[in-house]
């Protein structure tokens, strides 16, 4: 791509719970306008891997780069600090705050006199809302009652307004029926329009496979793999978090196994 | 009256089904209570016909005022899905150190005193609660008996004569302007507009909301939840000091077990107010009418000569329904 350095780089990255290796010697990249799928069945270690990237989880060893910058990530204030903000799979919104209010959630913006400012907070909204998704109008009632693409809305929003360049999406559509599939999907490709870098877990390979621009692949801890989505086909991807093999070493037995 | 007949055969207006009462409990809660407060003063002239007169709401104005103060606590600490169950021995306790001290230190003074040990209190209880993760029903509760135990040691080491209760105390406390506005109101008005505005119109109390809501949204958002629970129960504890004073006032008596038996009523208020024990819902102005309507629920009891003990069960038993029926109808 370009020569500029990648937003994340990730090297040689190893977590251990007692015995076991959830991630072992795993290096991934991210560059800007990026969306990099993630997949991996359960217990493969990509949860793992990316909380070491939010700030959730401590990393026994391995590096990790932030636009060329080695970073320190001990906790998810330090990610927040570097760009990186994380979409997490039960969206974290407070039900009985309004849009704004969760938006601003922890950073409310006030007046002089220190009190809360909900029109400048509802403006900010509106402002970032409306290049995402020009759709969203409900910006005075509690997120409980919105739907599951609105609430993602908001959540992304969030993440976009306090200067994202990184976000981490952990299935962002496991929840949502169709057309909010789609809405989310619009979503993530204007992100990526406006340069940032996705990561992008997902067990939905359809999800990964239309929206990624490369797909890296865990199995047990290990990475089997990064590949360009335009090079594969969705049976080899399958394959490679199944058996766990490299497109190039795939047997026709090994393709006749996957399809039972 | 034919028209009750008449209701069930045509349309009903909307808030007389189900669904409509649900809508106006959960978006207008405050028509339903004020509803009930009227309800009940109407049934209390009833009951006495000539007892309803400006005297009559003064004096009863007068008892809620120290209530509702501790209610407050309970309010702004069940937001965050806590509780603060040592407002009783703390309010006791600050009625009973201002009394004992006030002959030797003067009024300012022991009322510093008073309020910075209740302030101190809140504060480990708010440190129990946030930092060492103690739930706050246990954290508490502890602390009550332990400042129970702290007064009683206290109570001993003073030899007191009289009650000890300063004349400022009674005055603010018991006495009413023209006979029948409550002179705590001064001191009530300014409290409950801070209480109400540090909960609508501040950041702190926006995050009061949303650590009772979503605790680990509020974390992931960066807010530091044990800081704002620290200075939670530290204002808890101050609340409840204060209360102490015209619970004292009111009474004439300094006693470490003074407002013991104002603890449940508090818990009551709230929750009849409306505000969820599971925290991210309920207001201040709630818990108000919630006070009034314990309070006047008192004072009919006692105009139909029931004991204590049955203001109790009802108390009790009001908690219990009320929360049950809020849950019922805010859940879906």
């Amino acid at each position: 791509m370009t020569d500029s350095p990648p937003l994340v780089e990730m090297k040689n990255m190893n977590v251990t719970f007692g015995g076991v290796h959830a991630v072992e010697d795993v290096s991934i990249d991210l560059r800007p306008g990026e969306i990099l799928g993630l997949v991996g069945g359960n217990g493969a270690g990509k949860s793992t891997l990316i909380k070491t990237l939010s700030g959730a989880q401590k990393p026994d060893s391995g590096q990790i780069f932030i636009n060329g910058n080695p970073a320190t990530i001990d906790n998810p204030r330090d990610a927040k600090a570097l760009g990186v903000e994380t979409i997490y799979q039960t969206l974290a919104l407070a039900e009985n705050i309004d849009a704004p209010g969760n938006m601003f959630l922890g950073r409310e913006l006030v007046t002089r006199l220190g009190t809360l400012d909900d029109s400048a907070m509802e403006d900010a909204s509106r402002r970032v809302m409306g290049r995402l998704n020009p759709k969203f109008e409900n910006f005075k009632t509690p997120v409980t009652s919105l739907s599951g693409g609105q609430r993602q809305s908001v959540a992304i929003a969030r993440a976009v307004h306090f200067n994202a360049r990184i976000l981490i999406m952990d299935e962002p559509t496991a929840a949502l029926g169709p057309a909010e599939t789609e809405q989310v999907r619009e979503l993530m490709r204007q992100l990526k329009r406006e340069g940032i870098g996705i990561i992008l877990i997902s067990h939905d390979i359809h999800d990964v496979f239309d929206l990624s621009d490369r797909i890296s692949v865990m199995l047990q801890g290990r990475l089997v793999g990064t590949v360009n989505r335009e090079d594969v086909t969705m049976d080899e991807v399958l394959a490679m978090i199944i058996v766990g093999k490299q497109p190039g070493e795939l047997t026709s037995t090994d393709l006749a196994d996957l399809h039972g | 009256m034919s028209g009750v007949a008449d209701a069930t055969t045509t349309t009903r207006p909307s808030w007389m089904t189900a669904s409509g009462i649900r809508t106006l409990v959960r978006e207008h809660p405050m028509v339903p209570l004020v509803g009930l407060l009227a309800l009940l003063v109407a049934l209390s002239e009833v009951i006495r016909p000539g007892i309803v007169s400006p005297n009559w709401a003064g004096v009863l104005l007068r008892g809620a005022v120290p209530l509702a103060i501790l209610a407050a606590c309970q309010t702004i600490t069940m937001l965050t899905a806590g509780i603060d169950l040592s407002v009783g021995a703390v309010a006791s306790m600050s009625g009973f150190l201002v009394a004992t001290l006030v002959g030797d230190t003067g009024l300012v003074l022991a009322i510093v005193i008073a309020l910075a040990v209740s302030a101190l209190v809140g504060l480990v209880n708010g440190i129990g609660a946030g930092v060492f993760k103690v739930h706050p029903l246990i954290m508490t509760l502890g602390m009550s008996l332990v400042v129970l135990g702290l007064a009683n040691v206290w109570q001993v080491m003073r030899v007191q004569t009289g009650s000890g209760v300063p004349t400022e105390f009674r005055q603010l406390g018991a006495n009413l302007f023209f006979g029948f506005i409550p002179v705590n109101l001064l001191l009530f008005v300014p409290l409950a507009l801070l209480v109400i505005f540090t909960l609508n119109r501040t950041g702190f109390g926006r995050l009061l909301y949303a650590i009772g809501d979503n605790p680990v949204a509020s974390r992931l958002s960066g807010a530091k939840s044990w800081q704002v629970l620290a200075v939670l129960y530290l204002i808890s504890g101050v609340l409840a000091g204060i209360a102490g004073f015209l619970f004292s006032g009111l009474t004439n008596t300094a006693s470490v077990t003074l407002a013991d038996s104002a603890l449940l009523p508090s818990v009551a208020a709230a929750v009849i107010g409306g505000t969820s024990i599971f925290g991210g819902r309920g207001t201040y102005s709630g818990t108000i009418i919630g006070a009034l309507i314990l309070t006047v629920i008192s004072s009919i009891l006692s105009s139909l000569g029931y004991p204590e003990a049955v203001r109790q069960i009802l108390f009790g038993s009001m908690i219990v329904f009320v929360a049950a029926a809020y849950t019922r109808i805010t859940t879906d």
